[in-house]
Formats: structure tokens, sequence, C-alpha cells
């Protein structure tokens, strides 16, 4: 399994590799949210800092949002998702290493990326560490839970929209306690207690979103009209 | 390549139980006000290839998505070694090649690492890749994405996991389409050789495909 598991993580991040649009919008998409903050609301640095943990995250959650709709339907396209329904390798076991794929190159980047966006929103350097800490457990527990949403909306013709309604409400605990963290740091408060909260929101996703993702790919798949 | 193919090595003849391979019994399924299949019962045992024959529309890709447990019927069963489906899934993952309409290879990546993917995924012998590709013809476009492929060459890569992966059931959806002489030839040699070493095979065409050195029956679909 664990043979399968290395083939389905090394495939997706060959295709997501080789199509640079994959890894490359939401970071593009990322940097410009954010620029367009200090465009709008005017260059003073002290309300900069005071939004700035909100607008990162938010710019965050939009991105991994917008590079969802590719996580399945590429592979519905091409016929790979039914052979994967159908292959040896338990389906949740598939979810989960195309989640992990997906985040390396959607996720990953945005947290790498961070503190370059945080250092032009003014948030104080102390920060920058809980921020790009906040993120990568953020960010993953949001693919995770956008992996149900992409796979409740496989098939579905212009599902974009359709999954970030159904995304966006499960994204606000994460959204709540990443910002939080954030805004402790950079106040100079003790940010344990949020990002425990965070991390345990990242274990429940990681037990129960791969099975539930695994069910609406097989409904998906199976419904005549959108397999 | 005179090696045992992969057929030959993963079709054993001893099936524990004597029940056919797969065996459907009054399959019923609706879309919206039309029944696609109406009460559709077939049974395919080790060694035999089925044909499924009928007009466009009739339901034979839908038939095939149901035995190969991809699309539940409304009513109806499908039975793979006499355990019935939602059940025998695990059992079929691992006996069943079903290759549908569309190919099932990733238009970004190439031959190569297509069927290595499977061959990871499934326990086959990534080894035997070049060489099947080669028989194929594809041994120019190796390192091509599968989207730099015709139709055709497309198709023949799918159609090599037939030679790839040892299992003992196979369902083709159309596996001639865009195909041309030597392709054909090609598939019809592979399903001779599956069903002479007690494999199972359950397939569509609308193209011509004698099999002298199959049994087939046809089991026809459509207005009766």
């Amino acid at each position: 399994m664990r043979r399968a598991f290395g083939a389905i993580l090394g495939r997706d991040l060959r295709i997501g590799l080789r199509s640079s649009g994959q890894w490359l919008n939401p970071l593009i998409f990322f940097v410009i949210v954010v620029s367009l903050f200090p465009l709008g609301i005017g260059p003073e640095p002290g309300v900069l800092g005071t939004v700035a943990p909100g607008v990162l995250w938010v710019a965050a959650l939009l991105a991994v949002l917008l590079s969802l709709d590719t996580l399945f339907e590429r592979d519905l396209e091409d016929g790979v998702l039914e052979q994967l329904v159908l292959g040896a390798t338990p389906l949740s076991v598939v979810v989960v290493a195309k989640v992990l794929a997906h985040w390396l190159l959607s996720g990953l980047p945005l947290l790498v990326l961070s503190p370059v966006l945080g250092a032009l929103l003014g948030l104080p350097v102390r920060a920058w560490d809980t921020l790009a800490l906040s993120l990568g457990l953020g960010t993953l527990a949001l693919s995770l839970l956008g992996a149900v949403g992409a796979a409740l909306t496989v098939g579905v013709s212009r599902g974009g929209i359709l999954l970030s309604l159904l995304v966006l409400p499960l994204a606000v605990p994460v959204l709540v306690f990443g910002a939080g963290a954030v805004a402790a740091a950079a106040d100079g408060f003790e940010t344990g207690a949020a990002l425990s909260l965070l991390a345990a929101i990242l274990a429940l996703a990681l037990a129960l979103a791969p099975l539930a993702a695994a069910a609406a790919l097989r409904i998906g798949v199976g419904t005549p009209g959108r397999g | 390549m005179s090696a045992p193919t992969g057929a030959a090595a993963g079709a054993p003849a001893d099936v524990p139980s004597r029940a056919p391979t797969l065996e459907a019994e009054g399959l019923v399924l609706w879309l919206g006000e039309a029944p696609i299949l109406d009460g559709v019962s077939l049974a395919v045992g080790p060694g035999e290839v089925l044909q499924l024959a009928g007009e466009n529309g009739s339901g034979k890709t839908t038939l095939l998505r149901i035995l190969a447990g991809l699309v539940e019927p409304e009513e109806g069963e499908v039975r793979f070694e006499g355990e019935p489906l939602p059940g025998a899934r695990e059992a079929l993952s691992g006996a069943l090649l079903y290759l549908g309409h569309r190919p099932g290879v990733s238009a970004a990546l190439t031959a190569t690492e297509n069927l290595a993917a499977f061959a990871a995924a499934n326990g086959a012998d990534a080894g035997a890749i070049a060489p099947t590709l080669r028989e194929l013809g594809l041994g120019e476009r190796l390192d091509v994405p599968v989207a730099a492929l015709s139709a055709g060459q497309r198709r023949r890569v799918a159609l090599a996991r037939l030679a790839l992966e040892p299992r003992r059931l196979w369902i083709l959806d159309e596996p001639l389409t865009a195909l041309d002489a030597r392709g054909l030839d090609w598939v019809r040699v592979r399903i001779e050789t599956h069903a002479a070493a007690g494999g199972a095979c359950v397939f569509t065409t609308h193209q011509r495909l004698e099999l002298p050195g199959a049994d087939v029956r046809v089991h026809r679909l459509g207005p009766a």
C-alpha cells in the first residue's frame, strides 16, 4: 500500500509541476490579493499591521479554494478517476495521497512566501514564524476539507462556485484560530492554545475527510451523466 | 516477446468456486423517465468471451459500468464468483481490468509514466512496460506526453495494460475505437490468449472483430 501511495503522490506531483498553472496561479492570486490591501486601505503601518493577520489568512483561504477544482476534475476527464475507484488501493488512501500532492504544490508555496507578504503589510517580525506555522497547519486542513467539497462536486458542470459554498462555512474555524494565532503573536501574546486547536482541527480533518471524500467520489463516478 | 504473457500468468484455470466469474441477474436502471436497462441477465465464466451488441444508446456502456461495480443498478444483482457485488468489491478489484471509453491515461504524463503508475498501484511488473509499448508500435514515443499522441496511440497506451497487469476478468468498453489494423490484430491475439488461459472477457465494439481462437457469445441489448 505504501508503494501505491507513493505512486499516486509522485504521479500527481509530476502532473502538477508540468502544468505550471496549478502551483503558480494560487501563489500569484495570494500575492495580488494581499498587495491590494495597502492600495485600498492606505499605507499607514498601524492600520495595516492590525488587519494583516486577517488579510493574510483570508487571502490564503481563497487561494487554496481557487486551486481545489482541479483536484479530481482532471482525473475524471482523463478517465483516471474511475481507474482509481476500481483499483485495489483503498479510495481514502488515494484521497490522502492526492491531497498531500495538492498541498505540496499549492499550500506549501503560500507559507514559504508568507513572511514577504507579512513584511509588506507591516506585520511585526515576531509574528512571522507563527504566520508560517499557522498557515502550514491551516492550509493542510483546508485542503482536506476542500477535498470533500471537490469530491461532492466532481463532474458537476461549473462546480467551482458550488465548491466554494460548500467549503467556506467549514473553513470558518480554521480561519478564526489561524488569524487569531497570528494576531496574538503580533501583540506579543501566547499562541499555544490557538495553534493547538488548529492542529486538532487538522487531526480531525485527516481522520474524517478522506473517508467522506472517498464516499462522495464513488457516488460522483457512479452517477450516470456525471461519471 | 515470447515470455509468458501477463494474461497467461494471472488467469489461473482452477478458480476455487464453480460459479461464473461474473454474473448479472435482472439488472434494471432508469435515467429519468426512460429505462436504460430493463431486466438484463448474463453470465461469463473462465475462458469465455462475451460480446455486448446493440445500437448506440442501448445501454452497453452503462451495463459495463454496472458490471465493473462503478454504477449501482436500481434492481438486480451482480455477482463476482458467486458473491454479490457491493460486498465482493474488494475481491473484484484484485481480479478486474476495466478499460472505459475514456482511456484512463493522464494527458500530462508520458506513456511510460502512466503505465508505471498503474503498475505500482496494482503490483504489476514495471520492467515489461517499454517492451510492450514497443510491441504496440509506440517505441518512438515513449517519452512524449500522452497529450501529444493521436487518439489511436492514446488507446494503445491504455491497451498495453492488457499485457502488463495480470487479471482474470476483463471488461473492455469499445477497445477498438481509433485503432488501425495492426492494433486491432494485437487486441485480437490478446483476447484469444486471455481466454485460452482461462480468463473471462466482456467487451463491446461496433467494429468487426473475428476471434477464431476463442469461444465468443453475443448478447444483444436494446429494444426487442
